[in-house]
């Protein structure tokens, strides 16, 4: 057993200056379950550190992957000692973590959401060098959001008319924890999960403009529960219509239906799940399948989006997503939240 | 009159939809509890009365001290070395705060006979090494009993079959599939019966056990008479008004050796694939056409129908626990009350979003509407 510890150590620390070093803040479930174990399935990467202001989550946590914990108190001389730094942590406390990094020259890796209006958007991205955030956007490398990209930018089944966001996942105890406390989530449903079916609608019709015309929310105490909205997406000149309908407190089918003039196509929640052909009553008539690159579980995609992180970090560059890239999802989140405050 | 019930871990999908329809039916006076406010806007869009748990026992004695029944739908969900700590001190908090002699319902699940994620058909084991769900769930069973025997409290382990529902998901997922498919296959036979109930089966089984109609004890719950897979789908093509083709594809247990051989061939030739391939089409041309046609077939059969390329599976049998639900709950007669309690929460959600300031105004992002970087 000794032997076995002493080998894993020696392997750890051997080569570590070759390999970009990696601390992450935040031991939340998503770093638990997929950014930790991707990043120690990467020969290029170091994991160099845990933080969490939990003690028993990160006892838990260093347990469970051998990996050093680091108290909320070291942060700063931990930080000197990485390249790259995961921040996982709720949207309402990352601001200090953002300046230290920032003055540091730490390249950052934030979980969505990345920013609630376009000023603050602007404002992070300002702090760092072009290419040193990445905007935890994986999904943006699905196969099946390529596809749909592919069909739109090649005009397949004729102009896009509408976009049809739906996600409805009757849940009354998920958002518990900073979930439920608006200044650390930054918003409900919309802004925890909802944001990820916006930003890829966005990203598969490469919009260049979103304009909300009508907003209806059920909200309390800056969570939101349900949101209904109309609106338009510019997108390389042509506009397509668009409804929004997100909700945890109904059930009902998700995923986002591209209108075109000849078919309707529904794109997916999961990666593993197929584009269909729909028809108007949305029987499913077909599934569809292009040669394109991209991601078929979750864990690829963040296997790809780290890919451009670090490669970011080693050679410069924005091979990955962005402020720049997630600007306009911020912008249409605005866009949402100042409707339903009229 | 009216029995009034206080309801705890009412955030949960069960618990929530069990609220919705004891209060909509007006079956009895629902107090709802849970431990944060998030879910408080269910709750009182509907009218029903919304309490966090107290964190005081005596406090919570008091609360429960005029309750005619208390029923609990906590499940811990921390690391599986924390979870009997937090269910222990959580069972033992809640049930010596009852008053003596006011019946306690704890909701234990079908998983609890020990059966495992493949088997067909329900099976009672005697070992709790099914799942660590199982294991969980056996015990806190055992401190229910324990616990109501110290406080002369009556307890009830109601072990529920899959709880379907217009809230719950597995019923979010049979819409899915039923309403947008245009064939579906099914494992089993039409007249096998399903481990399922529906809210209002639970619902009035809870009204016997607060009636005191009922011995206290474990039971299953379970729609009364069970459904038959054929009642089952029925009712999902009426819930989604898609008329979809059902095809029960038979089950195991009849498989003859013939057929078990054959398909532990088609697991050896996934395997092997790339040297069946070869030998097949180099050597076999008649076997490979027909393979590939059979192939060819099945695919275009399953594109062109969105159908499943696995069959739907649900758990059949019969449990060996007595049944309690509602025997009055026909098909036709689940499907009305179904509806009645959508309407009910769609019309709630209706009118907290009219409540909610409307945006008139325009709202616009731009991708290129970008302020001066500075770095």
């Amino acid at each position: 057993m000794t032997q076995v510890s002493e080998l894993n150590c020696s392997t750890r620390t051997s080569g570590i200056s070759a390999r970009v070093r990696v601390g992450v803040i935040g031991g939340g479930f998503f770093a638990q379950y997929n950014h930790i174990p991707c990043l120690l399935a990467r020969p290029d990467v170091y994991l160099a550190w845990i933080l969490d202001q939990d003690p028993n989550r990160l006892n838990a946590i260093t347990r469970m992957y051998g990996v050093k914990g680091v108290p909320v108190s070291k942060l700063d001389g931990s930080l000197s000692e990485v390249d790259v730094v995961l921040l996982s942590v709720p949207y309402g406390v990352r601001a200090e973590y953002y300046d230290l990094c920032a003055r540091l020259g730490c390249h950052v890796y934030v979980e969505k959401p990345f920013a609630r209006s376009i000023a603050e958007h602007d404002d992070i991205a300002a702090r760092f060098s072009s290419g040193a955030i990445t905007v935890g956007f994986n999904r943006r490398y699905y196969k099946n959001l390529h596809i749909i990209k592919q069909v739109i930018a090649d005009r397949m089944f004729g102009a896009l008319r509408d976009v049809a966001i739906r996600q409805g996942f009757f849940s009354l105890s998920g958002m518990s924890g900073f979930r439920s406390d608006a200044r650390l989530s930054g918003g409900g449903v919309l802004i925890e999960s909802g944001i990820h079916l916006l930003d890829s609608a966005l990203e598969a019709t490469c919009a260049e403009e979103i304009r909300i015309d009508n907003v209806g929310m059920v909200a309390r105490e800056g969570i939101d529960y349900h949101t209904e909205a109309t609106g338009r997406l510019v997108h390389g000149g042509e506009t397509a219509s668009l409804s929004i309908e997100i909700s945890c407190l109904q059930n009902f089918s998700s995923g986002i239906w591209f209108g075109f003039d000849g078919a309707v196509l529904h794109y997916p929640m999961s990666p593993q799940e197929p584009v269909t052909l729909r028809d108007r009553e949305n029987r499913v008539r077909g599934r569809l399948d292009l040669d394109v690159g991209g991601a078929r579980s979750v864990a690829e995609s963040l296997q790809m989006i780290w890919q451009g992180c670090l490669e970011n970090r080693r050679q410069g560059g924005t091979r990955t997503i962005t402020p720049d890239d997630a600007r306009l999802t911020s912008g249409a989140l605005e866009a949402l939240y100042a409707g339903a405050a009229g | 009159m009216k029995p009034q019930v206080a309801i705890f871990s009412a955030s949960s999908q069960v618990g929530s939809s069990v609220a919705l329809y004891l209060h909509l039916f007006e079956k009895a006076r629902v107090i709802a509890y849970s431990r944060s406010q998030f879910p408080a806007v269910f709750f009182e869009a509907l009218g029903i009365e919304h309490r966090l748990i107290p964190k005081e026992v005596v406090a919570l004695r008091t609360q429960l001290e005029n309750v005619d029944g208390v029923i609990d739908f906590s499940v811990p969900h921390g690391e599986f070395w924390e979870n009997r700590v937090v269910l222990r001190r959580h069972l033992s908090a809640l049930i010596g705060s009852v008053k003596q002699g006011t019946p306690f319902v704890s909701m234990s699940t079908q998983n609890a006979y020990g059966f495992k994620d493949n088997d067909i058909f329900i099976r009672s084991r005697l070992t709790d090494w099914a799942s660590p769900y199982c294991s969980l769930k056996r015990y806190g069973e055992r401190l229910v009993q324990r616990f109501g025997v110290q406080s002369s409290v009556p307890t009830f382990n109601l072990r529920l079959g899959q709880v379907h529902g217009f809230l719950q998901s597995v019923s979010h997922q049979f819409s899915e599939h039923v309403g947008t498919a245009s064939s579906l296959r099914v494992f089993g036979n039409a007249t096998d019966p399903v481990n399922t109930l529906f809210i209002q089966d639970l619902g009035e089984a809870l009204l016997q056990i607060v009636a005191g109609q009922v011995k206290p004890g474990a039971y299953s719950v379970l729609s009364q008479p069970q459904w038959t897979q054929d009642e089952l789908y029925q009712y999902y093509r009426n819930w989604t008004g898609n008329m979809c083709l059902i095809e029960f594809s038979g089950h195991g247990r009849s498989s003859t050796i013939t057929q078990q051989l054959r398909s532990a061939a088609l697991r050896w030739v996934e395997r092997h694939r790339g040297f069946v391939d070869v030998v097949m089409l180099q050597h076999w041309p008649w076997l490979a056409a027909k393979a590939k046609g059979i192939h060819r077939a099945r695919s275009f059969g399953m594109a062109s129908s969105g159908a499943d390329p696995m069959p739907e599976r649900n758990l059949l049998g019969i449990p060996s626990l007595p049944i309690l639900g509602d025997p009055a709950g026909t098909p036709e007669r689940v499907l009305e009350r179904e509806r009645r309690m959508r309407t009910a929460w769609l019309e709630a959600i209706g009118s907290m979003v009219m409540d909610t300031p409307f945006g008139k105004m325009e709202c616009a992002a731009k991708q290129d509407d970008r302020t001066e970087r500075t770095a």
